[in-house]
């Protein structure tokens, strides 16, 4: 651009020839041409435009090189309603602009592309002028790639998202039908003892069920809110066992968060103990309440499931119910407390939080 | 009184599970239809006195405008069985007039709820009719 700056005849353009310039002008093109920063410069009331070898790549021939030494308003018509009021402001000596990505289009080989630029508009000093500033120094950097590189890749990430909503909905219905077969089977069983069996087979595959219904309607992957789940589990084991007997489940939960793992053992604890209590605790058409209450201190949680019926039977310990949940306290490193207190039977749960 | 109930469930397994459910507490299974097209000509062969809905059925068809057809149609109103019943649901369904939600896994408590509801209101509504021909 050095040598078409110097080989232009400039006393054909409102600037005239070079050596009237004035001083300021001059420093300015020379520290223009002498750095690769693309840089553009206005100057004079005719806004006439300069601008170096660097900003001349981001022009099509449309521009290049024909836009050296013409008015700004004539150079840049397609996009004035966007840079206009911004020459304004600063060659009024109002102060300078700056911008970071912003979308200016421009027009190169034969397409209107959108551009994205990082750019400022600083006043260029000229005592001689009226506002005390004679012209524009626009410093810029195209950002177009890195601004669309990353809505590229936030639509991945989006795409990502859903896809991953849609695999949890999956599973979700999954164990839904694995919990249907085996309630299918249980009814088909000639047993009672199968039956009951397989409907608590049902149950457990249900309790792991409710864990990722919620991933899946509340978007969480890693963690999920314990207060919900706690609500949802015990909604649906109400809901499934409930039915049969005049008893209540109520339940309370701290609003906290934990992993995806802990909640999944969780799930399947509490609906051992409390299929538990509904099974033994309320004999003979009994009616009563279970309580399931999870609490939070510095770094443990606690589950509390408690009832008001007959206290513990001896048959309960020794089935599968009493192995998952003694496998799955040790696998959560909970310790695990219970007794009959007062009117009916209460079993503590504390499991530490790491990290 | 005895319901012809039609089911409405594109997955064989619900299905089977709510036919078997809907003979447990007294009624007559119907179905079950997966498509609009399908429920149409159970309803034409077999009768049924109310359906129950799936939400998303085969294909993408949607049970709410199978519901809505079933409604305007025949005078069918569905129970709506689906695990997507939360609270921007539901708001779309009560222009249906909806006899109940039951979710997903099926409690079958509220199953048999929703289907003694259904009996109530029909047989008030026959009998009903009855007195205005008389």
């Amino acid at each position: 651009m050095g040598a078409a700056i110097r080989s232009k005849d400039w006393a054909k353009t409102s600037l005239g020839p070079p050596d009237t310039w004035p001083t300021e002008l001059r420093i300015v093109v020379r520290l223009m041409l002498t750095t690769n920063h693309p840089i553009f410069v206005f100057w004079g009331p005719e806004l006439t435009c300069l601008y170096n070898d660097a900003y001349s790549q981001s022009l099509g021939p449309e521009l290049h090189p024909g836009a050296l030494g013409k008015p700004a308003r004539e150079v840049w018509d397609e996009i004035w309603d966007i840079i206009g009021p911004q020459i304004k402001i600063v060659m009024s000596g109002k102060g300078a602009t700056w911008h970071k990505d912003h979308l200016v289009p421009i027009t190169r080989k034969g397409a209107r592309d959108e551009v994205f630029w990082t750019y400022s508009y600083s006043p260029i000093d000229d005592p001689s002028s009226a506002s005390g500033v004679g012209g524009v120094l626009v410093i810029c950097s195209e950002t177009t790639e890195k601004v669309l590189t990353a809505r590229e890749l936030q639509q991945e990430l989006e795409a990502r998202e859903v896809l991953l909503q849609e695999v949890n909905h999956r599973i979700k219905n999954s164990l839904q039908l694995v919990s249907t077969l085996l309630r299918l089977e249980g009814r088909a069983a000639q047993t009672d003892e199968t039956r009951s069996s397989l409907s608590r087979a049902s149950a457990r595959v249900n309790a792991i069920s409710s864990v990722h219904e919620l991933i899946y309607r509340t978007g969480g992957f890693a963690t999920i809110r314990i207060k919900d789940y706690v609500g949802e589990l015990c909604e649906a084991i109400s809901d499934s066992l409930a039915g049969q007997s005049g008893v209540t489940l109520t339940y309370e939960s701290v609003e906290m968060e934990v992993s995806t793992d802990l909640a999944i053992s969780m799930a399947l604890l509490i609906n051992e103990l409390v299929t538990n209590a509904f099974k033994h605790a309320f004999p003979n058409g009994r009616m009563g309440v279970i309580e399931v209450k999870v609490s939070a201190e510095n770094d443990h949680l606690t589950v509390c499931v408690a009832d008001n019926g007959v206290g513990k039977s001896a048959e309960a310990s020794g089935n599968l119910g009493s192995r998952i949940i003694d496998g799955l306290v040790g696998q959560v490193s909970a310790t695990i407390s219970e007794g009959n207190e007062g009117e009916g039977h209460r079993v503590h749960l504390r499991i530490p939080l790491k990290g | 009184m005895t319901l012809r109930v039609l089911v409405v469930e594109d997955e064989f397994l619900i299905a089977t599970d709510l036919m078997d459910l809907i003979e447990e507490f007294g009624h007559i299974p119907v179905g079950p239809a997966d498509t609009l097209e399908s429920a149409v000509r159970f309803v034409g062969q077999s009768k049924p006195d109310i359906c129950t809905m799936d939400l998303r059925l085969r294909g993408g068809q949607s049970g709410v405008a199978v519901a809505q057809e079933m409604l305007q149609q025949f005078g069918l109103h569905s129970i709506f069985v689906s695990g997507n019943l939360d609270a921007n649901m539901r708001p779309r369904l009560v222009e249906l007039d909806p006899i109940a939600f039951v979710g997903k896994p099926i409690a079958p408590h509220l199953l048999h709820q929703a289907l003694d509801l259904a009996d109530r209101s029909l047989t008030e509504h026959r009998s009903k009719q009855k007195r205005t021909e008389q």
